[in-house]
């Protein structure tokens, strides 16, 4: 059985990239609390082939319909 | 025929994991993706594994085998050649429908043996098929390098850790040490020192994030210097 351990060199990235988010705010704490997610799921709780081809289909649709020209 | 039809008709055959892109779908993260990922049962042999495709590929001549070629493009290859290319490549890809389906006889970071496991682990969805687990479909995407492979085992990591955040609680020792051998990250030994109930648990944590200070992880050494500073 493989087990997983994270990629250094990805930790080292995910680590530097959240520093840099911290020095542009200063070391100041975020002001009240973050907002919950709102994002709705495409299908609740997939479940078939068809829920994820669906799923993907849309996915593609709204990368295409938003995408700059 | 469809892609589905064509992916039920070799789970029919053989017994068949959904991996990839349409498998973290299934997880629960909304991406897109083109083809299929599967993996059809390897052993005894590859001429075992390549039956069921190339039984497929003779009943509908609609559908092509393809070969990865260095530079990312797919060549065709007859129906003879399914075996060698699956021994050498250690996939092919059939096209000639809406969706191609891409073949795997060993995955990334997988061998032959593993195939039992993953089957053993994975959930039943329909055609007999199952779905990969997501600590293995983790392991499959872990060396990769991707963009879209990072983002995706970010998803699958937070929610394998939702599911560890809890049984570490009040989990055996026993319990632990097979669960973060199989899978930890910093957040999760940290989890374990700070939450279990046990003294053994939370010492296997600590050792765990030693180990990843050790190795570089930037994060272990933070949550250290944080637990020391909270007097631990």
């Amino acid at each position: 059985m493989k087990s997983y351990r994270p990629n250094v060199e990805m930790q080292k990235r995910r680590y530097s990239l959240r520093l840099s988010l911290l020095r542009l705010r200063k070391g100041k704490p975020l002001h009240g609390a973050a907002i919950p997610s709102n994002s709705e799921p495409w299908i609740e709780n997939p479940r078939s082939l068809a829920d994820a081809e669906a799923i993907s289909d849309s996915v593609e649709r709204s990368i295409k319909g938003w995408s700059l020209k | 025929m469809t892609s589905q039809e064509a992916v039920a008709f070799l789970a029919s055959k053989r017994r068949t994991v959904l991996l990839g892109g349409l498998a973290v779908i299934l997880h629960g993260l909304s991406r897109n993706t083109k083809d299929y990922d599967i993996w059809l049962d390897p052993l005894p042999d590859v001429q075992s594994w390549a039956a069921p495709i190339q039984q497929l590929l003779t009943q509908e001549p609609s559908l092509q085998a393809r070969r990865i070629s260095p530079f990312g493009r797919w060549k065709p290859i007859i129906v003879g050649d399914v075996t060698v290319v699956g021994t050498e490549d250690r996939l092919i890809r059939i096209v000639g429908i809406e969706r191609p389906i891409d073949v795997f006889y060993v995955p990334n970071e997988l061998e032959a043996v593993d195939f039992e496991g993953v089957w053993e682990r994975g959930v039943p969805i329909e055609h007999g098929l199952r779905l990969i687990e997501a600590i293995d479909l983790i392991v499959t995407k872990q060396l990769t390098d991707r963009p879209q492979d990072e983002t995706d085992i970010r998803f699958l990591t937070s929610k394998v850790e939702a599911h560890y955040r809890e049984r570490l609680k009040t989990c055996s020792e026993a319990e632990a040490v097979s669960m973060l051998g199989r899978f930890a990250t910093p957040e999760i030994a940290a989890i374990a020192v700070r939450e279990s109930k046990e003294d053994s648990v939370r010492a296997l944590g600590w050792r765990i994030l030693y180990e990843m200070r050790e190795n570089g992880d930037p994060f272990a050494a933070e949550f250290i210097r944080e637990m020391e500073r909270e007097g631990r």
